[in-house]
């Protein structure tokens, strides 16, 4: 079993790349093979049976999970905390299979700061990692090294994961949202004064009556979209300056098609790209709100009264990119991915680690074109744009295997 | 002879008046000096510290930061994905700036002088171990 394991691993990409990480990689979250920063696109390590199957990338605090088209699951980056689900507590520097799902088809992901979950196709909930904070949602507060599945769920049926640092959400195919780990500022929606966390899942109330269409975290933040394309946000304040423990409707007049939440900010995609928040991106110009290309909308919303005199309260455009649509977004916790309906691929934010892919460690205010270094011509269908905290990873699904 | 003996008094008198006046004056000026610099060492203190809060990445609670034995130190996640670090010595020695040591990242550690005689006697729970499901 071992040597298989090592003609897999030795079973990599020769040909030319399609698929890519940068950033910070000490603990082998870049998926090269090494334990080190890189300011450049590197060739993500992926078995070679894996190109043009990778349909989805979730990154964690430094750990990383693949899913392909048809189900299976590969892990790399940290294991400390048994995240990885190989059964140890070991970093791995490549994309690993994971054995356990040998037998399961896995149709959605999440990584958390040390945590990681996997629904199957018939609405299983498995989890595995650190569960200090009751995020693994097994009744307890300790870690796992391979996945297990979640007692709550087993009569449910679990449709979408989406992991913050210390929280969990779980949708169900009954439209309901659940929540569990830590409770602090709200993220797991309206909990007992003094519960510092729930290990067990609880529902998260709140919602008008509406279809839920994808839920999303990352920190302390919990964002869900509802199939009208009206943006919910609760826990640690986005907009204003108070804590939400339940859903607040906001910007009811964008329609927004795609979300994705950093630590301090949040992306919305609604035709044009607008983010909330700031810190690295927009620290380096302070006369950001004045300057042309950058428009404000109000949050206007409905029910909840937040500081709308705080400067995080709005929306901010982000300046066009040559005129291209923008057809995927990421964050990692600071800094900010999109790709444009000509493939290209474009980041700005926080940049110390070479998180951008523009070969420094500069921040950006604004997008940045990423030099893949790919040649070959590509279409926005295929390529994608995945973060995790402090690294980037590109794939470019278009390539099927030859 | 009376007219000159007043006259000398006199001028004694103002003289050594003046002369007090004059060390009380200086005196004065000292303990101004004194209170302005303290004033101006509090101002920077203040400068400092309204500094380090406005370039923090962000504040923390103590009691939301985790024990890592490991370490010998609270710990929280950096953005990096590495993890802001504050001994518990240095916790008593007033430091309320916990660092990340990949990054240049930094964090003010929010906490009472309680909760680390609290920290004292009761040792930081360890991490759970591993459980394996088979």
């Amino acid at each position: 079993m071992e040597k298989a394991a090592a003609v897999e691993e030795e079973e990599q990409e020769e040909g030319a790349a399609w698929a890519w990480s940068w950033g910070a990689g000490t603990d082998g979250q870049l998926g090269n093979g090494g334990f080190q920063d890189h300011h450049l696109p590197q060739p993500l390590l992926f078995p070679l049976r894996c190109r043009g199957r990778v349909s989805f990338v979730a990154g964690g605090g430094a750990h990383a999970i693949a899913l392909t088209g048809d189900g299976e699951v590969f892990t790399w980056g940290r294991g400390t905390h048994g995240q990885l689900g190989h059964g140890d507590m070991e970093n791995i520097p490549h994309p690993k299979f994971v054995k356990f799902f040998e037998n399961y088809s896995i149709t959605c992901v999440s990584a958390g700061w040390n945590h990681s979950g996997f629904a199957t196709d018939s609405g299983q909930l498995f989890m595995c990692g650190d569960g200090s904070f009751g995020q693994l949602g097994a009744g307890d507060n300790h870690p796992r090294n391979l996945p297990f599945e979640v007692a709550y769920f087993t009569t449910k049926h679990v449709v979408r994961v989406a992991f913050g640092m210390r929280h969990s959400l779980v949708l169900l195919k009954d439209n309901s949202v659940y929540g569990f780990g830590s409770a602090r500022r709200g993220q797991i929606g309206r909990c007992a004064r003094n519960q510092k966390f729930y290990n067990v899942p609880k529902l998260i109330d709140g919602f008008p009556n509406c279809k839920i269409g994808n839920i999303y975290a990352n920190g302390d933040h919990s964002a869900a979209l509802d199939e009208s394309g009206q943006l919910y946000i609760w826990g640690r304040a986005l907009i204003g300056e108070h804590d939400d423990d339940r859903p607040q409707p906001v910007f009811p007049s964008l329609s927004s098609s795609q979300v994705a939440l950093g630590w301090h900010h949040a992306l919305v995609l609604s035709g044009e790209l607008y983010t909330i928040g700031a810190y690295r991106h927009q620290k380096l110009d302070p006369h950001v709100s004045s300057s042309e290309p950058m428009q404000r909308l109000n949050p206007a919303t409905s029910s909840h009264d937040h500081d709308d005199s705080s400067s995080l309260s709005t929306l901010v455009k982000v300046p066009c990119v040559d005129g291209d649509q923008v057809v995927h977004i990421a964050a990692g916790t600071e800094h900010s991915a999109l790709v444009t309906d000509k493939g290209a691929v474009f980041t700005w934010g926080w940049g110390e680690h070479g998180q951008l892919g523009l070969g420094d460690t500069c921040d950006q205010v604004a997008p940045q074109r990423v030099n893949i270094g790919d040649k070959r011509p590509c279409s926005s269908a295929s390529v994608n744009v995945y973060c995790g905290s402090g690294f980037t990873v590109v794939v470019n699904s278009g390539l099927a295997a030859d | 002879m009376i007219f000159l003996f007043i006259t000398c008094h006199l001028a004694f008198c103002i003289y050594s008046q003046t002369r007090f006046a004059c060390a009380r004056v200086r005196r004065g000026a000292r303990v101004l000096l004194v209170r302005l610099a303290r004033a101006r060492r509090g101002a920077r203190v203040l400068l400092v510290r309204l500094v380090v809060e406005m370039s923090a990445y962000d504040e923390v609670e103590i009691e939301d930061m985790e024990w890592n034995a490991e370490l010998g130190a609270y710990t929280y996640p950096c953005p990096c994905g590495d993890l802001f670090q504050i001994t518990l010595a240095d916790l008593r020695l007033g430091e309320e700036i916990a660092r990340c040591p990949s990054c240049s990242l930094f964090i003010t550690v929010v906490y009472n002088e309680e909760d680390l005689v609290d920290a004292k006697e009761r040792p930081p729970k360890p991490a759970p171990r591993p459980v394996a499901v088979a």
